[in-house]
């Protein structure tokens, strides 16, 4: 999502974080029927838009479970997620947040495959860039 | 155009002079927030006082979307051993863009922002622990839904195992009373 900032504005990108509101079903559909127009699928009810957002590992398991304290070598009290190598290293602020759309299509390959991946990434992204969508 | 909870965020954000040093500090402001908005944003009692993970779940996905940056500082060691890390939160250039945007777009609800923001800055800006005082005895008050000594309110806390001294509810009452939120209720 955040990579979405060299082609849309900001009010666009706050409409497609929601993409699947009810308020935003036009700008879905708008683009649901220009990918299927660009990548020729039939029907184009095939194509889905949509906005994905995963919360941080850290942030989930502390939403289940809580801090669960840990006694330090040097009798210091830390908790769990500070002190496994695991955990620290995943930052918790990290909420994902993907732009992603589904279509069928065939290729021959794994070479193939990520050929028309790259192709299809840089069609959609053009027709992001070419959205009027400016107004919040 | 109906704002969202992260579009009153950005707003905050931007009225508090693009930044906000602090997730406690941010939760308070935004719990005597919806209060002052009418709004309802799921604030439930906490530890530190009135929480809501919405709140949290909303700065997130702007931290997510690219509107807001995180930065995570080492904060010393709380009373009970832990290591403690400060959250302080800025609007990006595209957050920046989105807020004026969001002010221009409701310019009345801009105004009851800066308004609260104001006020607290004319209190010589309350930090997280007086912010979280106030926040307890209004969280009281609205509970119990009548007028209350100090003595009751410091009574009332333990029940939400809140441990709130005199000079925390004096400074509560202060507060709140400076945001137009309580009337000789205590």
């Amino acid at each position: 999502m955040k990579q979405l900032s060299r082609y849309i504005k900001a009010p666009l990108k706050r409409k497609i974080f929601d993409l699947d509101l009810s308020e935003n079903r036009k700008l879905k559909r708008k683009i649901e029927t220009m990918v299927a127009k660009v990548l020729k699928i039939e029907p184009k009810e095939y194509v889905i838009a949509n906005s994905i957002k995963i919360k941080s590992v850290r942030v989930m398991s502390r939403d289940s479970e809580g801090a669960v304290a840990v006694e330090k070598k040097d009798g210091r009290i830390s908790n769990f997620e500070q002190e496994s190598t695991i955990f620290r290293s995943i930052d918790e602020s990290l909420t994902d947040v993907d732009f992603e759309v589904y279509a069928p299509v065939e290729y021959k390959d794994e070479r193939d495959k990520n050929q028309r991946l790259e192709n299809y990434r840089k069609e959609i992204q053009h027709i992001l860039r070419n959205l009027k969508e400016d107004k919040v | 155009m109906k704002l969202k909870l992260r579009d009153i965020l950005l707003m905050l954000l931007k009225a508090s002079g693009e930044r906000i040093s602090g997730k406690t500090k941010i939760q308070k402001e935004c719990y005597l927030l919806s209060q002052k908005l009418h709004k309802n944003f799921q604030f439930r009692a906490h530890y530190y006082g009135p929480y809501s993970p919405v709140v949290n779940d909303s700065l997130s996905e702007l931290v997510g979307i690219g509107f807001v940056e995180e930065k995570k500082l080492p904060w010393g060691v709380d009373n009970k051993g832990f290591e403690a890390v400060r959250y302080d939160y800025e609007l990006t250039k595209e957050g920046k863009e989105m807020a004026n945007l969001l002010k221009r777009a409701d310019r009345q609800t801009y105004r009851q922002i800066k308004n609260l923001v104001k006020t607290l800055e004319q209190l010589n800006d309350p930090d997280y622990m007086q912010l979280s005082a106030a926040s307890k005895a209004y969280f009281i008050l609205r509970n119990e839904g009548k007028k209350m000594t100090s003595e009751e309110i410091k009574q009332k806390a333990k029940d939400f195992n809140w441990n709130l001294k005199g000079s925390d509810i004096h400074k509560a009452v202060e507060i709140l009373e400076q945001l137009a939120m309580i009337r000789d209720q205590c």
